[in-house]
């Protein structure tokens, strides 16, 4: 991340160097750096770059037997079925759905989980219960999913509980009515990430220096004002910074649980855009890769544009950037 | 200076272990029983959606009929004689439809690639140029794949699609010679005979079994007892037999204290495609079927329908049906919910044969002494009007003798493609069927010592001549006991079961599970042959659909079957009620909507056009 | 961070409960018990799922599937039978062999990419610009999974451990974020080295890459478990190479193999235990490790943030 005040780096000024050197002069200053990004540049190019190619199938009536360059060129048709194909909206919908609660109790969460553990003095019991709290995170994608059908099935110990409550016992991962698959997404994903994803709030909280504490306290300050009034205003940059990232990432992560998660009578809630264009090439009766990549493509591009939003709002609000 | 040289030893470690680990990948290894190395063009690729387990064996070239196929020489171009090789390509458990897909769409298919996961139709991956024309290639080279087909004119007619008005062959199918359905309806015949009483003299029943096994336990094929249904006879016909039977399962779960029990589940979506009890009210099915005059219809929100739900709900309310039933997705219709059907809790289900007489009886609670008759699909005596009752069934699942089918793909026109349909002839040839569907015999066994069969104790082959002759003078074979006792799926790992091939029990002689009596044969009666199956299209029906009339029909048949999966759960479950007219009414409304009739019309048109 | 007053740590920890330990007030103790149970509930609910598993996998099976809600201990009588299937053919060792091979040789390749890349990024020159946005640009946008699986088909490498060691071993990000750690060493310390008559390999290794290496450990630590977690690239590309699937193609295979066990005759109950049994196989030896790198984990992450 660069700060773009200047603190930490580079006390001098950055020299104004690419306005000054010629082409020619700058490859004999640096071809010995030119060479050295040689793996990294090959990697990227025949990995990410030339499947690029790719994206034409978005443009087109792809057919697997004329290939890429062959296919009928449809212009914005796939787009149009698309916008217009109740699947995709559904999918849209969720999408929006799980990321504002991505956004707002998967990110509060770690927070919540920082505070109550900075309250511990005791190092021993502090640090037994942050490793405890990590096991989830290192846990993998189809052993979680394993555990959740296991916890909310018909027979698990999760549903039981929720009898007590007055829910009918059913298969939690089955009910296709509307923010149950969503609120199961997000718990599963609160479980994995609350405790790696307080790390960073902890090791700010303890940058704040305890001379603000002791003298709120002798102020007669409780806890919970010295929580609101010191605390949390000091680790604000570091909310903020992370809180922007998350947005910029929402719409294009967390697709392998849901693909584990979800199944045809649920698709109405739990379907998500990274599904849909998955389904559209490989799991559906009838394999439409031109729908596919027209969805992977409106999926990047509202990526992007999120990135550079979030980006523009970190600088206003916090004057840092994230790219 | 220790550092860098801490970090170029790591660097050196990595890339050690790089070229170590790329040599290591490797593909296929070579095959353990051929002497001579088959030629690059007869090494032909197959994919198959499912092998068999590790357990038994990791490459399906190893299963010891493919070995023996590939023993022999065939006669390839040129008229020599050829050996052959076979490479067998198998997804991921649970990953079957994307391989299948991904393969077609990257270029990079199998020679011989099964369709039972295929998105498109053959003939759009015909008119893609990924499927062969197969024609000429049966008519010259399968002389027993056409044989079996003259011997069975409707199998006949749905091996070939129309193209541009000529019958093409497209596809091969996989056939069995006699089918043999394993699942049906099963209930305990033991509660009925401890709790229930004789419909006209009021008698409690009694039976049991007459003879012991060496062992000391009793033999429970020799059940008898002196049960009598409302109907009068000893098995239950009729849906108030049923309702019958209903209230004394309901009187033993009571008696016997169990609180997650049930009488009955039903299909979690409240139907089932393949129509079962649907069909007895009235005989057609859920969806589209075809009557006995060879007349379309459509069973979504006809009477019959209606009539159905109205029988499913009562018994709902009357809290006959499991109520948990709408959570059992996923399972298939004759494995609902198969726990409790161990733990013997349930009174009535749709099972298999291994659950008859005393298969269930594990010792413990419930399933001590249990005794499980089968029964056939009821007829409607109550519920509807005249038309939906007292009608038989003629829309079930059965087993069909026309299994999955498999395409040669343009990619094994680059190979030695004569050699390539004498071998898949050879699959079909008569002498053969035995070997496929049940494994070798002792003197095939003697003759190559095959590992796999030996590593099992196989060593007098998968089966025996028993020294008897059934009623029409063919040799009964068994079983050997090691395949029907191993409790995973050696049974199918013995055999060639996941492949295309002719298999089943011939004129030279019927291969039976020896445990298998009269009683046995008679439940089979019931499953099978009590009804005629003529309201279901063949499993290649839809690749007698044009692409044209393919895609007008899909949307509808997929909206439709959603929209039933959604709704007609609410009718059975509540808070819809199917005897109210204006609930029923709205229904019929929101399904016509996707216009059903367009289906029917096009299936009519091919029905029409297969006569 | 704001404030960086010159108190040591230890003298405000003194402060702080100097402050504390005069007036605990009632609520005030109250208060903090809430907290310490609320925290030992989030504790027990992230461990006792594993714990759940772990007294499913010693259970007898036929018993754990009548068994409804939350296992304290193994029910029915306890044996290893689950295990004994799970480890009966050498598949699950195969498995972590593979997948501990894709581990290191991933992460390695990944990093040599990563550093290389983010170290002359983040150096002046006329390309740094252009090359940065290349880069960034492919964190958002891929031809999708089709055309990469034709490139790496045409480059041979399907069906050979390579498929699964290069094309996944890093991305956009990472090397965004090498550059980045780049940025954060001081100037003057490169300028030194430079008038030492340090080339740049030599600057690399000796003097920025021990400053950056903070970031560096998050990001191979996230390179590992990404590899560890991973099924769906070998599921593609090394399909019927068995002998090369990682560990959890191989659970995810078993699970689906064992799911249809009650269709037998004589089901194997056996069977049942399989997926619990796989589970703590797979998930165990990371649980066992972590508590040795976690120190790292968290100076890694701080460090990297710290740097701003």
């Amino acid at each position: 991340m660069k700060a773009k005040t200047g603190k930490g780096t580079s006390a001098e000024k950055v020299k104004p160097y690419i306005h000054k050197v010629t082409w020619r002069q700058d490859f004999t200053r640096n071809k010995a750096l030119y060479f050295v990004m040689l793996p990294c540049l090959i990697y990227f190019i025949i990995f990410n770059y030339i499947p690029m190619f790719g994206i034409l199938m978005a443009f087109e009536d792809f057919s697997v037997t004329k290939g890429f360059f062959g296919s009928k060129w449809v212009g914005f048709d796939n787009f149009r079925t698309l916008f217009t194909g109740e699947a995709f909206l559904t999918a849209l919908r969720n999408t929006v759905c799980m990321a504002l609660l991505n956004l707002t109790i998967g990110f509060v969460m770690p927070i919540v989980f920082a505070f109550l553990i900075s309250e511990i003095r005791t190092k021993k019991f502090k640090r037994s219960l942050q490793t405890v709290s990590y096991m989830p995170y290192f846990i993998a994608a189809v052993v979680v999913v394993q555990l959740v059908k296991e916890f909310i099935g018909t027979d698990g110990a999760i549903t039981a509980v929720l009898t007590l409550f007055g829910l009918p016992k059913q298969n939690w991962l089955a009910n296709p009515n509307i923010p149950v698959f969503w609120l199961i997404n997000c718990l599963t994903d609160v479980w994995q990430g609350m405790g790696y994803g307080s790390i960073m709030y902890v090791a700010a909280m303890s940058q704040v220096s305890g001379d603000y504490h002791e003298a709120a306290v002798l102020d007669g300050a409780n806890r919970w004002q010295r929580v609101t009034k010191i605390t949390l205003p000091c680790i604000m940059p570091t909310i903020i910074m992370l809180f922007t990232l998350r947005i910029g990432l929402v719409f294009v992560t967390g697709f392998d649980k849901v693909l584990l998660m979800y199944m045809p009578t649920t698709y109405v809630t739990s379907d998500v855009l990274s599904t849909y264009t998955y389904r559209m090439a490989f799991g559906v009766g009838t394999p439409n890769y031109g729908l596919s990549a027209a969805s992977g493509l409106f999926q990047s591009v509202v990526g992007m544009a999120l990135l550079l939003i979030s980006n523009k709002l970190s600088k206003k609000v916090t004057d840092k950037t994230v790219f | 200076m220790l550092k860098w040289r801490k970090k170029i030893a790591v660097i050196l470690v990595c890339l050690m272990c790089l070229t170590a680990a790329g040599c290591g990948g490797s593909n296929t290894d070579d095959s353990s029983g051929s002497a001579e190395k088959a030629a690059e063009n007869t090494t032909y690729s197959i994919w198959i959606a499912k092998g068999e387990s590790s357990d038994y064996y990791s490459d399906y070239k190893d299963n010891p009929v493919i070995q023996k196929y590939l023993r022999d020489t065939y006669i390839g171009k040129d008229e020599k004689e050829v050996k052959i090789d076979l490479e067998f390509l198998i997804p991921v458990a649970g990953s079957e439809k994307d391989n299948f897909n991904s393969m077609i769409a990257t270029g990079d298919y199998a020679d011989v690639m099964g369709l039972t996961v295929a998105g498109s139709s053959v003939l759009d991956l015909y008119e893609e140029g990924i499927a062969m024309d197969l024609t000429g290639y049966v008519e010259q080279y399968m002389p027993n794949y056409k044989n079996f087909l003259e011997k069975n004119p409707e199998l006949a007619l749905t091996a070939t699609v129309l193209v541009d008005g000529e019958k093409k062959y497209l596809q091969l199918f996989d056939y069995t010679l006699e089918v043999d359905d394993f699942q049906g309806l099963c209930y305990r015949r033991d509660w009925i005979v401890k709790y229930g009483k004789n419909p006209v003299t009021g008698e409690p029943f009694s039976g049991e079994c007459t003879e012991k096994n060496e062992d000391g336990t009793w033999n429970t094929n020799t059940w008898v007892d002196n049960v009598v249904f409302p109907n009068g006879g000893t098995d239950p016909v009729y849906i108030s037999d049923w309702e019958w039977m209903f209230g004394i399962f309901e009187t033993a779960l009571a008696d016997l204290d169990i609180r997650d029990g049930y009488c009955m589940t039903i299909y979690p979506s409240g139907f089932n495609n393949v129509g079962v009890l649907n069909s007895s009210f009235g005989g057609g099915g859920p969806l589209w079927y075809k009557d006995k005059d060879n007349k379309v219809a459509f069973g979504g929100n006809n009477d019959e329908m209606r009539a159905y739900l109205q029988c499913v709900n009562t018994w709902y309310q009357n809290g006959w049906i499991d109520k948990a039933f709408p959570e059992h997705t996923g399972q298939l219709m004759w494995r609902l919910d198969e726990g409790k059907i161990r733990q013997g809790k349930v009174g009535l289900w749709h099972g298999m044969s291994n659950h008859l007489f005393g298969g269930l009886d594990m010792g413990d609670e419930y399933t001590k002494d249990i005794m499980v008759f089968a029964c056939a699909y009821p007829i409607n005596d109550i519920y509807g009007g005249p038309e939906q009752q007292y009608k038989e069934p003629y829309f079930l699942y059965r087993q069909s003798q026309e299994g999955p089918s498999y395409m040669v793909t343009t990619k094994a026109l680059e190979k030695d493609t004569i050699a390539l349909f004498r071998f898949l002839d050879s699959l079909y040839a008569e002498e053969n069927a035995i070997l496929n569907g049940f494994g070798l015999s002792k003197e095939e066994y003697e003759e190559c010592q095959d590992p796999f069969y030996t590593k099992w104790g196989l060593t007098e082959g998968a089966y025996y001549d028993s020294g008897l002759k059934d009623e029409t003078g063919r040799t009964i074979y068994y079983i050997d006991p090691i395949i029907l006792n191993e409790s995973g799926a050696l049974n199918t790992a013995v055999r060639l079961n996941r492949l295309l091939n002719l298999a089943g029990s011939t004129s030279a002689g019927v291969v039976i599970d020896p445990s298998l009596t009269d009683q046995y044969r008679h439940a089979k009666n019931l499953w099978e042959k009590t009804y005629e199956n003529t309201g279901m299209f063949p499993v290649s029906f839809d690749s007698q659909l044009s692409s044209a009339q393919a895609k007008d029909t899909s949307a509808v048949r997929t909206n439709v079957e959603e929209f039933m999966q959604k709704n007609l759960v609410t009718f059975i479950k509540g808070p819809k009620d199917p005897y109210n007219d204006s609930d029923w009414q709205a229904y019929c409304n929101a399904i016509n909507k996707y216009n059903p009739d367009k289906v029917t019309q096009v299936f009519q048109e091919v029905v029409d056009m297969l006569k | 961070m704001k404030a960086k007053m010159n108190t040591t740590k230890r003298e405000t920890g003194n402060l702080r409960n100097a402050g504390m330990v005069e007036n605990p007030s009632l609520i005030e103790r109250i208060v903090h018990a809430i907290i310490i149970a609320v925290l030992l509930l989030i504790a027990f609910c992230s461990f006792i799922p594993l714990w759940h598993v772990l007294m499913a996998s010693f259970s007898d099976g036929k018993v754990l599937l009548a068994h409804e809600g939350l296992l304290w201990s193994p029910v029915g009588k306890a044996s290893l039978a689950g295990y004994r299937n799970v480890f009966k053919d050498a598949s699950i060792l195969s498995g972590y062999a593979n997948t501990l091979i894709y581990v290191v040789g991933a992460t390695s390749i990944g990093m040599v990419v990563n550093i290389t890349g983010g170290y002359v990024l983040s150096r002046e020159s006329k390309l740094r610009i252009p090359l940065t946005l290349m880069i960034m640009l492919t964190v958002l946008f891929g031809g999708g999974l089709i055309p990469t699986y034709m490139v790496i088909r045409k480059l041979g490498m399907t069906g050979t451990r390579l498929s699964l060691l290069i094309p996944g071993c890093t991305n956009g990000m990472f090397v965004i974020m090498m550059m980045n750690a780049f940025r954060g060493v001081p100037e003057s310390t490169v300028e030194s080295a430079r008038i030492d008559g340090a080339g740049h390999l030599r600057t690399l290794f000796h003097i920025m890459l021990p400053q950056a290496m903070s970031l560096g450990t998050v990001i191979i630590l996230n390179t590992v478990i990404m590899q560890w977690n991973s099924w769906f690239n070998a599921s593609i590309y090394v399909t019927n190479n068995k002998n090369l699937w990682p560990l959890q193609l191989w659970i995810k295979q078993i699970l689906a193999e064992n799911e249809s066990f009650l269709i037998n005759a004589n089901p194997d109950y056996s069977r049942y235990l399989v997926q619990y049994a796989l589970i703590i196989v797979a998930t165990l030896p990371i649980l066992i490790a972590l508590p040795f790198f976690q120190e790292k984990l968290e100076k890694g992450i701080i460090g990297g943030a710290v740097k701003e």
